[in-house]
């Protein structure tokens, strides 16, 4: 009994240290975020108040919401290229079955589709025993027939006119912000401390291993794309409802920005490594970055330049640090 | 026995049997589809993306793949119509080639020498790229009206379109470099087993980097070409350049996994994807529903690949 507590007590440290060299790790990044925010606060004015922090916040809102479900999938050893198209999809059925059912329906019948959509994905997957290849391919069919599918039942046309108060709530003020906060946490919690997300940091490392370990392996397959098909949803509705119309194209190029965001915050492409936290920080560095270049008067064409190569800096560092520390 | 090797042949040429399967069916659906006019029309849809496709061959069989090629080709359609009007055509082009052979070693090298997955670099690439072609133009099309331009982008040989020439060109040089050369195959070794290629004293990081080059200076010509063909250059051509080519390999029957494949499986691949729309358009689908169906036939392509192969060995490999 005591060995065993004092063994717990081991990992306790282990898993405390580790966590630590994953903030040494992410250091570089945390400095340049830091570095961006001192050096754009002496140039930009209301750069550095509370107002422009949620400012920050609100519009990270959503992609972090989507960085979540990416991170779960790609932590898995797969990716998911449909969360953008799910994201337009969903919007446009929130605000048409808020206008004929109410809010609470609503949500969850978007939530519902966001699942399904997932299930799909997921069900093809682990019936071809797909890797990160096959997901790549599978997600970029489904982003295409969902996006068609959305086009077709808006008409290509904006939809609008669900002015519901509590539908309306979700995306006033900081509400968006509670959301991405709560997704955030209950994410790294069942990343972090339960048997579900270290199962899945097991499959993303080893396939093989894990199934010979006795791991429903597509159970779990199944089960991150579900996840990232709901929180695809989810994101939907708090955009919609924020801007208040949804756009048939509204979710276009969103995975590619939150497959950026989550590997800029250190998630290996290639699955088993990275924790949400992480994840999350990318999220906001990309964000910080955006709303100083933006407080700088820079426009948007020279702010993609900048943020290829933020990406790339980043990457490399991680993966000098990464090499430095196998050579130790 | 004999029905084994029946099985086989099927599943060994199912891109093949489907294309036969849609001809035969369209030629008697519809009048105009089986004529000489209508495949040159067939051709040349698929031709402009298709040279890039062949590009994307190389790197996929090399375990590699670039979603870039989209912001390069919008690129150079950019830079070619701009130095056009300054420096004149030929130059210009070999000027918009070194540039997409530039990107491409930057590619390479980020993804070979620091040892990034090609995915994350090309992301990156790709968003700074197309900022580059966005900020240039400011968004706007530019335009050559000369009739050099016109000529060169809209001439025929024999009634054959030059683009269609050049695509049959790059088929024939690529397939040939991949199947008679050693260059060729190192690129399946460097695929198929990264490790056991190095061991083996081929230079892994040298392969790994031309095989971004060349995709990058083929997605330099073809955006060269086609700002020929339109007389302009624009930062949105190419959008969906990147996935659609890969889709195309992939339908062909080369596999994303590396070590596999062939250039001419994927012109395979285009001509199902150009046969399938050419019908489709001539049945008077909507736009939207060819969606449905090209990301449904990518999906069901796919899964039957994996699923056809997953016998024996293999299947205990891929658990």
């Amino acid at each position: 009994m005591d060995k065993e507590k004092g063994s717990q007590k081991k990992n306790l440290s282990a898993t405390v240290n580790k966590n630590l060299m994953d903030l040494v790790r992410m250091y570089p990044v945390a400095i340049m975020l830091v570095l961006v925010i001192i050096i754009v606060s002496f140039f930009a004015e209301n750069y550095f108040t509370m107002q422009n922090a949620l400012n920050v916040l609100r519009q990270i809102s959503v992609i972090g919401i989507l960085s979540c479900g990416m991170a779960f999938v790609i932590i898995s050893g797969g990716i998911d290229l449909s969360v953008g198209a799910i994201l337009s999809f969903s919007g446009a059925l929130i605000i048409n079955n808020v206008k004929s059912f109410s809010t609470i329906p609503a949500i969850l019948i978007t939530l519902a589709a966001g699942a399904a959509i997932g299930l799909v994905s997921g069900f093809i997957l682990s019936r071809i025993k797909g890797r990160l290849g096959e997901s790549f391919i599978i997600t970029f069919g489904m982003q295409t027939i969902i996006a068609a599918i959305t086009l077709i039942y808006t008409g290509g046309i904006y939809q609008s006119g669900a002015d519901e108060r509590l539908f309306t709530s979700i995306g006033r003020g900081i509400s968006p912000i509670i959301f991405f906060i709560v997704v955030g946490a209950l994410s790294q919690f069942f990343l972090i401390k339960t048997n579900f997300g270290r199962n899945i940091y097991f499959i993303g490392g080893n396939i093989n291993t894990a199934r010979l370990s006795g791991i429903n392996v597509n159970f779990y397959r199944i089960a991150v794309f579900v996840l990232s098909g709901i929180l695809a949803a989810l994101a939907g509705i708090v955009l919609t409802s924020r801007v208040g119309t949804a756009s048939p194209t509204a979710g276009l190029g969103y995975e590619l920005d939150a497959i950026a965001a989550v590997v800029v915050g250190g998630v290996s492409i290639t699955g088993g490594k990275g924790n949400m936290l992480n994840a999350l920080l990318g999220v906001v560095i990309l964000g910080v970055l955006s709303n100083s270049l933006n407080m700088l008067n820079i426009s948007s064409y020279p702010q993609m330049i900048i943020k290829g190569i933020v990406i790339i800096l980043a990457v490399t560092l991680d993966a000098w640090n990464r090499k430095r520390e196998e050579r130790c | 026995m004999l029905k084994g090797k029946i099985k086989n042949l099927a599943k060994n040429n199912i891109v093949l049997i489907f294309l036969f399967m849609v001809i035969v069916g369209m030629s008697f659906a519809n009048d105009i589809f089986f004529s000489f006019g209508n495949f040159i029309n067939i051709l040349t849809q698929i031709s402009i993306y298709g040279v890039v496709a062949y590009g994307m061959t190389f790197a996929i069989i090399c375990g590699e793949f670039d979603l870039s090629v989209s912001s390069t080709f919008a690129l150079s359609s950019v830079a070619f119509i701009y130095f056009s009007n300054i420096i004149g055509i030929l130059p210009s082009i070999l000027l918009v080639l070194c540039m997409g052979a530039l990107i491409g070693l930057i590619n390479g090298l980020l993804v070979s020498k620091v040892g990034i997955n090609a995915f994350v670099v090309t992301l990156a690439t790709m968003v700074s790229i197309k900022g580059i072609a966005l900020f240039w133009t400011d968004g706007k099309p530019i335009r050559n009206n000369s009739e050099i331009v016109y000529q060169l982008g809209n001439g025929k040989l024999f009634g054959v379109p030059y683009i269609i020439i050049l695509f049959v060109l790059v088929l024939i040089i690529s397939e040939f470099v991949l199947r008679k050369t050693t260059f060729g195959r190192n690129i399946y070794a460097t695929g198929g087993n990264y490790d056991v290629a190095k061991v083996a004293g081929i230079n892994v990081v040298f392969y790994k980097t031309i095989v971004f080059i060349i995709l990058g200076s083929l997605a330099a010509l073809q955006g060269t070409v086609l700002a020929l063909r339109m007389g302009s250059g624009s930062s949105l051509f190419g959008g969906d350049l990147a996935l659609s080519v890969v889709a195309a390999v992939v339908i062909g029957g080369t596999n994303l996994t590396g070590g596999k494949g062939s250039a001419i499986k994927t012109f395979l691949g285009l001509l199902l994807i150009g046969v399938i729309f050419n019908s489709l358009t001539l049945l008077n689908v909507s736009a939207y529903y060819q969606d449905i169906i090209k990301g449904s036939v990518l999906i069901a392509v796919v899964s039957f690949d994996v699923l056809s192969s997953m016998t024996g060995k293999r299947a205990v490999e891929r658990i």
